[in-house]
């Protein structure tokens, strides 16, 4: 039996459950060769599941810990994992969920992933530091509508048409915005969430819609007079106001601009704090 | 590297005799606070491969005061390819923090791209030889210093073997210049799970190339049908695996010894108490060697 034949074996073992025909490659001295195989499936099934369960605690709180079991061995055989490092294993999670029938039910739960998977990300992603408002200065007014704003690493954003993080905030057993994210767990109200880690804490704050979208343009390396059209599109769809200046003050002051770029210049500019 | 090029340095022995505790997230800021007297920590690579992050942050701030190890559990040197992007990972942790050592597992990890997140074991057969050998240079090369190899807790072996695991590791070290890094719980469990001797793998194992030696908890799970000792790495070192340090430390003398736990961690200075008693046992059964 060639190597590959070996690991193939055993790939289609691990991950179909399936131990027939193991005591072909399987020296099965003592414990049965269907034995040994189930040991190695079953490490890997609680492996799986220990990686899900600390990236979504919110998912275990809302679907109790049996039923996110079943979840996770599920997610275990429909997921390939394409990469080896343990962190990124539940990263198809949301987009599991989704398509899981009976969670049309809960139709929120693929969202919550969606937030707790852009938190885990925000934990891990790299610190840099922010520029001041007043880096802007240093560009001529006119040069203003071809910048790019560089935005922390740690910033994620994320959209649903339900209030996802009141949802997670009473899953997570925050007293204080328990009973009032229950009462609002059917309600059908549109959330736009922004996630950046400061120091080591990951926070969350609801946005006026056309204030993600500018965010959300700018995170895509859009031009700044593009990300406002964008912006400006949105309120106008909402009725509601969208007001650049107060967005660039709001960026800047939880230093979440780290660096502007000019197609005067080459790179980054200016980049100093 | 081809068959022509130079042999890798062999890894220095300046660690031997050296104590160490792997760096586990929950214990960050207790290290932090209370910087205990240990010479090195190891860390799994894979948890720290962004050097931005805060947990990143943490180790940078404890290698001022402590030597550091990367132990890896991810490359797949038994894969049918070697990923470039772990790899990559390892050159920039290895160029940022100057590790003592630099170690993978004698194991496969994935088919055709699917990952498996765990160490799965490899006939011992030339092919297997072979491959290792490639996979190991090639990340030699990369990193530009010798790596360790550890072999691995085993439950089953292949009937397509045709040496021992002893030949296979030896045979790695002389091809490829690598060091080993002995795991005596692997050993423990794997000569109780296979009917083997751990004492002989001690006595024909490459002493020179032993640059690191594990220790790690253990548990037999019985089943139906049989039992098996599980490496859990989730209690204290049984006297067992003590036996075996003795024995090695009686007849290599000191080596950089580590300890590994990775569930069900018990307060760091517990810990720190654990790998004291291997500091003890290495300076009395290691007498007689370095007279």
């Amino acid at each position: 039996m060639s190597l590959a034949s070996c690991q193939k074996a055993w790939a289609e073992a691990l991950s179909a459950g399936q131990f027939d025909g193991a005591d072909a490659w399987i020296d099965s001295d003592g414990l049965p060769s269907h034995r040994r195989l189930w040991i190695y499936h079953n490490q890997l099934r609680i492996t799986w599941r220990e990686a899900l369960e600390t990236t979504y605690p919110a998912i275990v709180s809302l679907t109790g810990s049996r039923y996110f079991r079943r979840i996770a061995r599920d997610y275990g055989r429909w997921h390939k994992a394409p990469g080896g490092n343990l962190q990124d294993y539940g990263a198809a999670l949301p987009a599991y969920l989704a398509q899981r029938p009976e969670i049309s039910l809960y139709p929120y739960l693929p969202d919550v992933a969606r937030l707790e998977w852009a938190r885990s990300e925000s934990v891990t992603a790299a610190e840099e530091p922010g520029i001041r408002l007043d880096a802007l200065a240093a560009f001529d007014a006119s040069a203003w509508p071809d910048l790019r704003l560089r935005l922390a690493a740690s910033l994620r954003l994320v959209a649903s048409p339900y209030p996802v993080a009141r949802i997670w905030a009473a899953a997570s057993g925050d007293a204080q915005h328990k009973e009032a994210a229950r009462a609002g767990l059917q309600r059908r109200e549109a959330a736009a969430i922004v996630l950046y880690r400061q120091r080591r804490a990951v926070v969350m704050e609801t946005l006026p819609p056309s204030v993600w979208r500018w965010l959300l343009a700018l995170t895509q390396d859009r031009r700044l007079a593009d990300a406002v059209a964008l912006a400006c599109e949105t309120a106008a769809a909402l009725q509601s106001p969208f007001d650049l200046q107060d967005a660039l003050a709001w960026a800047f002051a939880r230093k979440l601009v780290t660096g502007i770029k000019s197609p005067a210049h080459e790179g980054l500019h200016p980049t100093h704090p | 590297m081809g068959q022509d090029a130079p042999p890798v340095t062999a890894a220095p022995r300046e660690a031997d005799g050296r104590i160490g505790i792997g760096l586990r997230q929950p214990h960050h800021e207790a290290w932090l606070a209370l910087r205990p007297p240990v010479d090195f920590l190891e860390i799994h690579p894979e948890n720290y491969r962004d050097t931005g992050s805060a947990q990143y942050t943490d180790l940078e701030t404890l290698r001022q005061d402590y030597a550091v190890s990367l132990h890896g559990v991810s490359l797949g040197l038994g894969n049918a390819t070697l990923d470039a992007k772990p790899l990559a990972c390892l050159c920039e942790l290895n160029r940022r923090l100057e590790p003592l050592f630099v170690s993978e597992h004698v194991c496969w990890t994935a088919f055709r791209g699917h990952h498996f997140h765990h160490l799965l074991p490899m006939p011992f057969t030339r092919e297997t030889h072979d491959r290792l050998t490639a996979h190991i240079q090639e990340v030699q090369d990369a990193l530009r210093r010798p790596i360790l190899i550890e072999p691995i807790a085993a439950y089953m072996r292949h009937r397509e073997d045709d040496r021992d695991e002893v030949d296979l590791i030896n045979g790695l070290a002389a091809a490829t210049g690598c060091g080993i890094l002995l795991d005596l719980t692997n050993l423990y469990v794997n000569a109780r799970n296979h009917g083997e001797e751990a004492e002989d793998f001690l006595a024909r194992i490459d002493a020179a190339a032993v640059h690191e030696v594990h220790l790690a908890g253990c548990r037999l799970n019985r089943f139906p049908d049989g039992h098996m000792w599980i490496d859990s790495h989730d209690t204290v070192v049984p006297d067992g695996v003590w036996s075996l340090y003795d024995t090695l430390c009686a007849r290599m003398g000191p080596r950089a010894t580590l300890l590994e736990r990775d569930a069900s961690l018990p307060a760091l200075p517990e810990l720190v108490d654990e790998i004291g008693r291997a500091q003890r046992r290495m300076q009395a059964r290691t007498a007689d060697v370095t007279g």
